[in-house]
């Protein structure tokens, strides 16, 4: 009788009076479904914050990409910002003392602009010789872009 | 021990119990045979990091320089007047010409690049004029 009573065969016996642990029978299959249930959620939490298989994926090739990413990002801040302090000093004195005149009548925004003017023009006459020296065709690529950029 | 071992006389502990570890099973399988599929190599892993940092380099120096750029504008615009007024001359047209020169070399190269058809180029001849 007592083994009886830790089977299934309990199902709709006196059994069901009992505590649910010691019934034998689970007449909708209410707790195993609750035990599976929480099994799958207990997995998934372990394999998600513990990683015990601790497989390389493709999750890992955009964490290794970012990382990557951020320590060059960083690295190289310094050197950028050193280079362009002095681009934007020029490229404002130009735009201000080239562009819109100020200082014409100074030693020093006259200089300027002799230099923003040769400086441009000496160095398309230096490219035009390189290409030439490197013995590119004449109607290559390189001949038409200098002859499409205006001499200051 | 003995509680356990009275439990386990009874189908449904005993029940709830291999249900518990029948499901965390086969969600471990499931999550083992997932992240094999998706499982990557070290080269992969390592040209990963290369493009990483290529990228992020390009994207550090672009956004270090133009925050460096409209910095160095802003220290323009307020020295101009003494620039004019005090200013070495000739630093003023050496300085001119080094960025008017690159600035033709930049120009001519994206240019020629964005429209070259031809095999041969001038690139590095050209690059090498940079000052």
């Amino acid at each position: 009788m007592s083994e009886q009573r830790g089977r299934l065969q309990g199902w709709n016996t006196e059994d069901g009076e009992r505590s649910w642990w010691r019934r034998g029978y689970d007449p909708i299959g209410r707790h195993t479904m609750v035990a599976t249930v929480l099994g799958v959620l207990i997995a998934a939490l372990i394999g998600a914050t513990v990683d015990p298989f601790n497989l390389r994926t493709e999750d890992d090739l955009r964490r290794a990409e970012a990382a990557a990413y951020e320590i060059a990002f960083t690295d190289v801040e310094d050197e950028g910002y050193a280079a362009g302090v002095p681009f934007g000093e020029l490229q404002h004195l130009g735009s201000r003392i080239v562009d819109q005149g100020a200082g014409a009548d100074t030693v020093y925004g006259q200089r300027f602009r002799a230099g923003w003017i040769e400086g441009w023009n000496d160095a398309l006459q230096a490219l035009r010789e390189s290409a030439v020296a490197e013995g590119l065709p004449e109607e290559y690529t390189e001949f038409r872009v200098l002859d499409s950029l205006p001499a200051r | 021990m003995s509680v356990v071992r009275g439990l386990w006389r009874y189908d449904l502990p005993r029940q709830v119990l291999i249900a518990f570890l029948a499901a965390m099973a086969v969600t471990a399988a499931i999550g083992w045979l997932i992240a094999v599929l998706d499982q990557v190599t070290p080269q992969e892993i390592a040209k990963a990091e290369v493009r990483g940092e290529r990228e992020g380099r390009i994207d550090g120096y672009e956004a270090a320089f133009e925050r460096g750029r409209l910095d160095g504008a802003g220290r323009a615009a307020l020295a101009l007047d003494e620039l004019l007024a005090t200013g070495d001359s000739q630093d003023a047209h050496r300085a001119a010409y080094d960025f008017a020169w690159n600035e033709a070399i930049e120009t001519a190269l994206d240019r020629a690049k964005r429209d070259k058809l031809e095999v041969n180029s001038a690139f590095g001849a050209w690059e090498a004029l940079r000052r």
